[in-house]
């Protein structure tokens, strides 16, 4: 039987925010509440079409594909994001390594753990399944279906 | 919801928190989005030439980019670093995460700035911050899981009104048109998907800045 893709969504969030990383809850709270703005056609009496702007709220299918979206987008991302730039650090500026100072605390953050790799991989599967079990595998296209490309930033070693 | 699937998320997510703190404050993320635009500041500065060297807060030669995940004054004495860079006889410093004073001698906070020397060294020697008029090119930098909230295009436009110099552009990893079509009515770029998952749009990025940069170190 499949999955009812709301309570997929409210099951993601509620990870989420149980995880500590709530945050990326409350962003895509927002952009659902926000809605889709779309463009009408509209016509009124014998005057020329019009076309008009107005905002539609997503389905719940469309919810789940965007809640996934923005979880593989911060999982996948953002460890490619921080390999370029400690590698392009090492290639490009000749430093040993490129830090992350959180001011909050004034200590140094390591960003990804050993272990980032393999939880992603574990993510990626299970959004594979939800989007399976929901039937918007199709929707997410490559984004699950294979890993991403692999890290590139400037090319550092091609150049 | 099938429990089994339901328990595999709830796992999958936790494991994703506890193997990844940059995800713990969206301002962890920002940061590594900064940092990334950044490389790319500095590729375009060295495919002109460039000599580009990371300093610490004394100026000197460091061994580590520091990163630092809220907006902090030039003449900081925490671990800080910025690139001090040489093209001919024109030197600047490329900073992120900086104060800086606008038009209306208001402190603006800006994600990627290009400096020119002369200014950076003035500012810490007087402990005061930068001028807007001594910026060659400030980037804001906005990385989103999903849309970019117009609210961003807002504040960006803020900022543009306040900095008066030729290069200003809002980059994202993903793209909005309302903030594109904001950012061109305020003669600003919108340099919007870019991204490590995209190369030719990074690639397109450095060239568009190497061009910019061309014309305002020239």
């Amino acid at each position: 039987m499949p999955e009812d893709p709301r309570e997929c969504v409210d099951a993601v969030l509620r990870s989420l925010r149980d995880a500590g990383i709530g945050w990326i809850a409350e962003e895509i709270d927002a952009e659902i509440l926000a809605g889709r703005q779309v463009e009408r056609e509209i016509r009124i009496g014998s005057r020329p079409v019009q076309r008009e702007v107005a905002t539609e709220e997503y389905t719940s299918s469309e919810q789940l594909e965007l809640v996934l979206r923005v979880v593989l987008e911060y999982a996948q991302v953002a460890h490619e994001l921080w390999q370029a730039t400690t590698d392009f650090a090492r290639e490009r500026l000749n430093v040993g390594e490129a830090r992350i100072l959180d001011v909050d605390t004034g200590q140094f953050i390591q960003p990804f753990s050993t272990d980032f790799v393999i939880a992603t991989e574990k993510l990626e599967a299970i959004v594979r399944s939800l989007a399976d079990e929901c039937g918007i595998s199709a929707r997410l296209g490559e984004r699950i279906s294979q890993h991403p490309a692999p890290r590139s930033l400037l090319r550092v070693h091609e150049r | 919801m099938n429990a089994d699937l339901a328990a595999g998320v709830q796992a999958s997510i936790a494991a994703l928190g506890v193997a990844a703190p940059a995800l713990g404050e969206a301002a962890r993320v920002e940061t590594l989005y900064e940092a990334y635009v950044a490389c790319c500041v500095i590729e375009a500065l060295r495919q002109l030439g460039a000599t580009c060297e990371v300093r610490g807060q004394n100026d000197q030669p460091s061994p580590t980019l520091v990163f630092r995940t809220k907006p902090g004054v030039i003449y900081s004495q925490g671990p800080y670093t910025f690139i001090f860079a040489r093209i001919g006889q024109r030197e600047c410093e490329l900073h992120t995460d900086l104060r800086v004073v606008g038009r209306s001698r208001v402190l603006h906070e800006i994600d990627v700035v290009l400096l020119d020397r002369a200014e950076g060294l003035r500012c810490r020697q007087l402990a005061i911050h930068p001028k807007h008029s001594k910026a060659m090119f400030l980037a804001e930098c906005k990385f989103y899981g999903g849309a970019l909230p117009l609210r961003i295009g807002r504040e960006f436009v803020g900022l543009v009104s306040e900095c008066q110099l030729r290069t200003r552009t809002i980059v994202s990893n993903v793209a909005s048109d309302n903030v594109r079509a904001l950012a061109a009515g305020h003669k600003a770029t919108a340099n919007f998907t870019v991204s490590p998952m995209s190369q030719s749009r990074v690639d397109e990025f450095v060239s568009w800045i190497t061009t910019e940069l061309r014309q305002v170190l020239g």
